[in-house]
């Protein structure tokens, strides 16, 4: 069937259109609503911190699942003969000891954000098999001077690691 | 271990790259598809 | 030329040149990240990007709402050039992301709520674009495509609000505190760019639109009476 057509600058629409947007935008603000306050996304969890790994701990064993906190302080210990990563991971009441193959990401060091995902043995250890480095949301500048060689910024990263 | 990223540029011009030659060959078939529109409108 | 397409080759003008300096600046000017080191410069592309991309879905759910309200043919040509330019912003977003996170957080990709939801949202839109692209009736396509840009903008906040609501890896949003005085300039300066190339597009797209659809429509309006050109049509 022919459009009736033309250059004219008006559409003309079904009459079903007019009720299909009105219930588009109803869904829209239900699901929104639904989402900032009435918990609709609770239930997704990208990882835990470690309050709820120990919490959870008897379920927790063996399944695959990622752990996500601090990397606390004093805690990091690099076997570089076996490859092996140990460290702790805390969210400032609970730690999980971890331990992580091969060399982590650049930016891993003391009191970084890290998510690890891997299973969590009986012997309360985390295994991991892949460690993620999260940022916040803080970007500066090197604070001492002008020059930014590897070294000072090295230092600047320790500095401001220390609690 | 020293906690900091050091250089990797080619990540940097990797992104930057992208994202200029991105934009410059939509706005290319932009302005080719709007001239040919433009000339099939005069017939 | 008509007077849009004047504005919009402007505005090109005025987004290539300001994303230019503004690239200049953050590729030399400014100082790298404390941590990041230099790989934090990807920040004056991606923020933008991010920033504009959420804008630009919110300016076609405008036009989608603004279609359905007053049925002006117009509101689906700025849908259509929202769209595409929404989807090609969000896609850059994505890579660029990835280019991000590989150096940084150690992975291209992670199933994280930000990571998933803007990949949801992209997917959403590119759907619309291809829904239109096989609809041939311009009232069909336009009313079908106006209902799911309402419906999909619904990502909109969500993707804005995932760091908040759910654990990620990705971080919150920044704030001019968050960030060095030195880090902000070339950071809007490239905001701005990418708002005024999106302009600049939509309106160039829009118009192309407009000639296209009343091709299209012309030959079946000439048949039932003779074609009445709108006044705004000026000569090239």
């Amino acid at each position: 069937m022919a459009e009736r057509p033309l250059v004219e600058e008006r559409a003309e629409l079904a009459p079903s259109t007019k009720r299909f947007a009105i219930g588009a935008i109803g869904v829209v603000f239900v699901a929104v609503a639904a989402l900032a306050f009435g918990g609709l996304g609770d239930n997704l969890v990208y990882y835990w911190d470690a309050t709820q790994l120990r919490e959870n701990q008897a379920t927790a064993v063996g399944a695959t699942i990622r752990l996500g906190g601090q990397v606390k302080p004093g805690t990091i210990d690099l076997d570089e003969d076996a490859n092996i990563l140990r460290f702790e991971v805390t969210d400032g009441k609970a730690t999980v000891p971890v331990q992580a193959k091969g060399l982590p990401p650049a930016m891993f060091r003391e009191s970084i954000g890290v998510i690890v995902e891997g299973t969590l043995q009986e012997n309360g250890i985390f295994v991991s098999d892949r460690l993620l480095v999260s940022h916040d949301n803080e970007y500066r500048a090197p604070k001492e001077g002008d020059d930014t060689s590897v070294e000072d910024l090295a230092k600047t990263a320790r500095g401001a690691a220390e609690p | 271990m020293t906690g900091v990223l050091t250089g990797h540029w080619e990540f940097v011009y990797s992104a930057f790259g992208l994202t200029g030659l991105s934009l410059l060959l939509y706005l290319g078939w932009t302005l080719k598809t709007w001239r040919a529109a433009e000339l099939n409108k005069d017939g | 030329m008509t007077t849009s397409v004047k504005i919009g080759l402007g505005f090109l003008g005025i987004g290539i040149v300001l994303m230019g300096v503004g690239s200049y600046i953050g590729l030399v000017e400014a100082p790298p990240d404390r941590f990041m080191g230099d790989v934090q410069r990807i920040m004056y592309v991606h923020v933008p990007t991010a920033w504009n991309a959420l804008l630009i879905f919110t300016i076609a759910l405008g036009a989608a709402i603004g279609f359905l309200v007053t049925r002006r043919w117009g509101c689906d040509d700025w849908l259509q050039a929202q769209l595409e330019l929404g989807v090609l912003y969000t896609a850059l977003l994505c890579a660029q992301g990835a280019i991000w996170g590989k150096p940084t957080w150690g992975v291209w990709w992670s199933w994280d709520p930000r990571l998933t939801t803007t990949a949801i949202m992209l997917l959403l839109f590119a759907g619309i674009l291809a829904l239109r692209a096989n609809l041939r009736r311009p009232s069909e396509r336009a009313s079908l495509a106006s209902v799911a840009t309402i419906l999909a903008w619904i990502t909109v906040p969500i993707v804005y609000m995932s760091v908040r609501w759910w654990n990620s890896l990705h971080q919150i949003q920044s704030t001019p505190k968050t960030v060095d005085a030195a880090m902000v300039l070339p950071l809007r300066m490239n905001a701005f760019a990418m708002l005024f190339l999106a302009l600049g597009l939509t309106l160039l797209r829009a118009r192309t639109l407009r000639l296209q659809r009343q091709a299209l429509m012309a030959p079946l309006a000439a048949s039932e009476e003779s074609v009445d050109k709108s006044p705004e049509e000026g000569v090239v």
